[in-house]
């Protein structure tokens, strides 16, 4: 299964908006996979290396949003 | 040797052992929240064989629900943002417009609005109506002076035909103006 791109998908359905966390989680586990949070959180680390997401840490919650270049990387 | 091979557990919810009505509403429970356990139980009141697979009602959520739910979630995320867009607030600056977009998605979606984000969006929300409600209370003020201005010349012209006549074609070409 491939988590990084499932990411972006999920993102790029609500795209310039941002998915919380939990949000994400709860959408890839639904869809069968089998991932924890430090899992997602080190898949989003990685996208983000890339330049594909952007990841904002709020007091309350973390926040994730897909960038041109994820969109780019799905359309490929 | 017999080659038949048994159906799978999941081809059951998508066959005949539930009308298209009974699987929308299982689509609906799931889509509500409903438990999988709660589900099972439910399916066993219409009569549906025992589900046994672990994975059943995850694949029917799959072929069903998920394409709903993203359907809705992309609206709530086009929604949110022609909702903010169609408010045209200018004294809003990015980050502003950004929190109301993000609250709004988040809400529209069903989601829970983590405390502070919360906090932040009633502040824009109180504050943008308390602005809406100075200016309708600026033009209130600006009509009872107007009306307070026309009693006291009215009072001045009473018992002069011509300051009346003068003062009532006044009145009517301002009314005429404003509509």
């Amino acid at each position: 299964m491939n988590y990084e791109r499932l990411i972006l998908e999920a993102l790029q359905l609500v795209h310039p908006r941002m998915l919380t966390e939990s949000v994400l989680l709860s959408d890839l586990r639904i869809m069968g996979a089998k991932i924890s949070l430090t899992d997602l959180r080190a898949h989003t680390a990685r996208l983000e290396t890339k330049s594909q997401v952007t990841v904002v840490t709020g007091e309350d919650a973390t926040r994730i949003k897909i960038t041109p270049d994820g969109l780019a990387r799905l359309a490929e | 040797m017999n080659n038949e091979r048994k159906p799978r557990a999941d081809s059951i919810l998508d066959g005949d052992a539930l009308s298209d009505a009974q699987r929308d509403e299982l689509r609906d429970k799931l889509l509500a929240g409903a438990s999988h356990s709660d589900c099972k139980e439910w399916l066993r009141t219409l009569g549906v064989p025992e589900i046994k697979g672990k994975d059943t009602l995850t694949r029917f959520w799959r072929r069903h629900c998920l394409p709903v739910r993203e359907s809705n979630r992309r609206f709530s995320a086009a929604k949110a943002e022609a909702l903010i867009d169609e408010a045209g607030r200018t004294d809003w600056n990015t980050a502003t417009m950004e929190l109301a977009k993000q609250a709004s998605f988040e809400i529209l979606d069903g989601q829970q609005l983590d405390p502070k984000m919360a906090l932040s969006f009633l502040k824009i929300v109180l504050k943008a109506d308390a602005q809406e409600t100075d200016k309708t209370k600026v033009k209130a003020l600006a009509k009872d002076k107007a009306a307070a201005g026309i009693d006291a010349l009215a009072e001045e012209a009473k018992g002069n035909y011509e300051a009346e006549a003068a003062l009532a074609a006044y009145v009517k070409a301002i009314r005429k103006k404003k509509s």
